[in-house]
């Protein structure tokens, strides 16, 4: 799907590179499908255009080198053309892939976002709308800062769901992801200077169930005890069930793409919901 | 007769809508939407996952994707032991005393 494709909805929303606002279930479904479907579209141009870069960029060597096996040669001037031509192609081939790279949307969340809200579409309150705060700009400059030398880290805070179920129970999810990016530095043997840049990325998701009024909890929910956390708050007089729980990715060269499935964090909602006392049927 | 199948994930509750049938392995009364068809007949949307042959759409997805968090986390407290049945059929074959 093209950018001129999308509903004026789904445009802003790649455009902006974020999703707020208040939502019906079948708004939202849509809104998601035509972003994942524009995203496909995006990661296939990527791949396209970078193929492309890299043969723009071996044409141009292989021009150059003529070039010099040309000096003194009539053909010389044929030659310093054709390297031109060589290089202007080069440069527009980068342009080309740096503009479809800008405009790709991280696949991982949207899945997320729309298997989540899929499989909870029943147990929605007709009557409510989904509010999102949906930030799928990903790593830029703003969120990063530095540790130590060599190392940063980004804070991405970029999800936060509420949902208000039928029962009259809302859930909340929130999800902050945080990256390091270490790079180290060799000197060879030659002096020359080697980088390795490593990732490492942890994700952190929250779910609450926040009760209609004041409830006597059931029992607590089963955790697991390395990467959960589950706790009662209390917020405005009523307590409320939150469920944490951490996934850590790591990846050589480039930032982790993984991210915790829907089917992880409604099985957190799920757990949650089970504490509600049962004359809440 | 009412459509006796639970929608929903987090907060089951029966769909209500006119029952046309029975699902032809675990009994329970099915609507239009609800019933799929296959081999052995009728099938509500947890048997219909659960055998081979049955056609699948999105009520026999969220079927299995509901079964299998009862699986994983258990049937105490809000979920109870007659929701599991009643969204996991081979269990109540196993509790129904008419059966055995
Ligand atoms: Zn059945
Ligand atoms: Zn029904």
């Amino acid at each position: 799907m093209e950018l001129a494709q999308l509903c004026p909805a789904a445009q802003n929303a790649a455009l902006a590179k974020s999703i707020t606002g208040e939502w019906d279930y079948p708004g939202f479904d849509q809104l998601l499908k035509e972003l994942i479907a524009f995203d496909q579209t995006m990661d296939a141009r990527v791949r396209r255009n970078l193929r492309w870069m890299v043969i723009s960029i071996i044409l141009c060597v292989i021009a150059f080198i003529t070039m010099f096996i040309l000096i003194g040669e009539d053909y010389l001037y044929s030659g310093i053309a054709a390297f031109v031509g060589a290089l202007a192609n080069m440069i527009r081939c980068i342009q080309l892939w740096r503009k479809s790279k800008k405009l790709a949307l991280p696949e991982a969340s949207l899945e997320m976002v729309h298997g989540l809200i899929r499989l909870l579409r029943q147990d929605l309150d007709p009557k409510a709308k989904i509010t999102a705060t949906i930030d799928l700009s990903g790593l830029t400059d703003k969120k990063k800062q530095s540790i130590k030398p060599m190392q940063w880290a980004y804070l991405d805070p970029w999800c936060s769901i509420r949902l208000k179920l039928r029962d009259g129970y809302v859930a909340l999810v929130r999800q902050t992801d945080t990256f390091i990016e270490t790079t180290k530095t060799k000197k060879g043997a030659r002096g020359k200077t080697k980088s390795k840049t490593k990732w490492k990325k942890q994700c952190r998701v929250t779910a609450r169930i926040i009760p209609p009024a004041p409830v006597v909890w059931g029992a607590p929910p089963q955790v697991d005890r390395v990467w959960e956390r589950h706790k009662m708050v209390t917020k405005n007089d009523v307590s409320v069930a939150v469920l944490d729980r951490w996934w850590a990715f790591k990846q050589p060269t480039d930032a982790p793409t993984k991210s915790p499935a829907a089917r992880d964090i409604i099985g957190m909602l799920f757990r949650l919901c089970a504490m509600r006392p049962k004359e809440a049927k | 007769m009412t459509c006796q199948w639970q929608t929903g994930l987090l907060s089951p509750e029966p769909c209500g809508g006119l029952a046309l049938g029975s699902c032809g392995s675990c009994g329970q009364s099915i609507c239009m939407i609800h019933s799929s068809m296959g081999p052995s007949g009728t099938a509500c949307p947890q048997c219909a996952n659960m055998q081979p042959g049955y056609e699948q759409n999105e009520e026999t997805e969220m079927a299995g994707a509901r079964g299998s968090y009862y699986q994983q986390y258990g049937t105490s407290g809000y979920f109870s032991k007659n929701d599991e049945s009643s969204v996991n059929p081979k269990k109540r074959e196993k509790n129904d005393d008419f059966e055995t």
